[in-house]
């Protein structure tokens, strides 16, 4: 198992307000696949409950800096009692999203990700001093990078949560709301 | 972690993709779907398991497992499996915009999707140790670059994403959308 470290640890954005969900997992996969990052699924989850959707979304992506080092970033979105309102956008009405988002960004930094060093406890060893002492300038500088392009993302998606500043809900009814109770 | 592709000389799989659903869905409309994809994609469509299992407090439990598969060439073939779990189900009366009823499902469901690119499907290099060896050699150093970088890709981005996010758009979930869906297959 190579090194991994973790280096952006939960780095949350909370948003409460109007806001297209897929628009948000689109904003965010063209985000990284324009950077060169490889992305997969992991976790899709949609529940209708009476108050609204709850939505989980979580993926993974790498993306492989030298033959050294891997990002391995991990972006996780909880989203609470969403649901399509009406709202007004320049005098005009229009559907929309709004809902509760929670979304948090892990990035961990794998250091020998092909495992060339793993073989003997003492190849272990010699990993560890290159990585600590040897090239300790190198692995901040990627680790400092990838804090970086955790933090771009992080920032794209309050530009992008801010998008929705100028519409204003007049409706708020979810779609599974009826007269008769549910219990979920 | 997501690791490399696993080495190994019969079959090269995917990592398993997952959908959780809970919500109103119609199943018919689901299954004919999911057939009717592999069958344009020129798949042989199996569906090999159905299981009712006694139903919990809150309803039915159905087990559904598909599989499709479509021999490529002679060496290689796609298979593609589907797990469907279906629980706490109830039927539905829905009145669509026309007026008319359909029965429709409310409860739980389940879908996972595995893809492989299955080899020596016909077991041909079966026969003695020593053609089985000549196998494992051509797989995994003659034509494991293409396996690797063209097989798999077309299998995994073209059949499994693919059916994977339409899967989410028939079910109308939010996450709908797949930036592979038009790809332009230029290589």
């Amino acid at each position: 198992m190579s090194e991994l470290r973790l280096t952006v640890d939960h780095l949350r954005l909370n948003y409460n307000g109007p806001f297209d969900a897929n628009s948000l997992f689109n904003h965010i996969t063209a985000f990284l696949k324009e950077r060169g990052w490889d992305l997969k699924t992991e976790k899709e989850f949609e529940n209708n409950t009476p108050r609204g959707k709850h939505i989980e979304w979580q993926i993974k992506c790498w993306k492989r800096v030298t033959d050294y080092i891997r990002y391995w970033p991990k972006i996780r979105i909880l989203i609470y009692d969403y649901n399509k309102v009406d709202a007004i956008l320049e005098n005009k009405k229009v559907k929309v999203g709004s809902g509760r988002a929670v979304i948090y960004i892990d990035g961990y930094l794998e250091l020998d990700e092909s495992n060339r060093w793993e073989q003997l406890p003492f190849f272990q060893f010699l990993r560890s001093i290159y990585n600590n002492f040897v090239y300790r300038v190198y692995t901040e500088r990627f680790e400092l990078q990838l804090t970086h392009d955790m933090n771009h993302l992080h920032h794209t998606i309050e530009q992008f949560l801010n998008t929705y500043r100028s519409y204003k809900v007049i409706s708020a009814v979810a779609p599974f709301a009826s007269t008769t109770q549910h219990k979920y | 972690m997501v690791e490399p592709l696993p080495r190994t000389s019969k079959e090269v799989p995917t990592w398993p993709t997952y959908i959780q659903y809970k919500g109103i869905w119609d199943m018919k409309d689901l299954y004919e779907f999911v057939a009717s994809f592999f069958s344009k994609s020129k798949f042989k469509f199996y569906e090999k398991r159905y299981i009712v299992k006694h139903p919990g407090p809150f309803g039915p439990e159905t087990y559904h497992v598909w599989e499709a598969k479509r021999d490529v060439e002679e060496d290689h073939r796609f298979v593609v499996s589907l797990f469907l779990h279906t629980y706490d189900t109830q039927d539905m009366e829905v009145v669509m915009k026309d007026g008319t009823k359909k029965t429709f499902t409310k409860g739980r469901l389940w879908i996972q999707l595995i893809g492989k690119v299955q080899f020596d499907y016909d077991n041909r290099w079966h026969e003695n140790a020593f053609y089985a060896n000549l196998r494992n050699f051509y797989h995994k150093y003659v034509i494991w670059k293409k396996t690797e970088a063209i097989w798999w890709d077309i299998m995994h981005y073209n059949y499994v994403l693919k059916l994977h996010s339409m899967i989410k758009e028939r079910l109308k979930m939010e996450a709908e959308g797949y930036e592979h869906r038009y790809f332009h297959k230029v290589r």
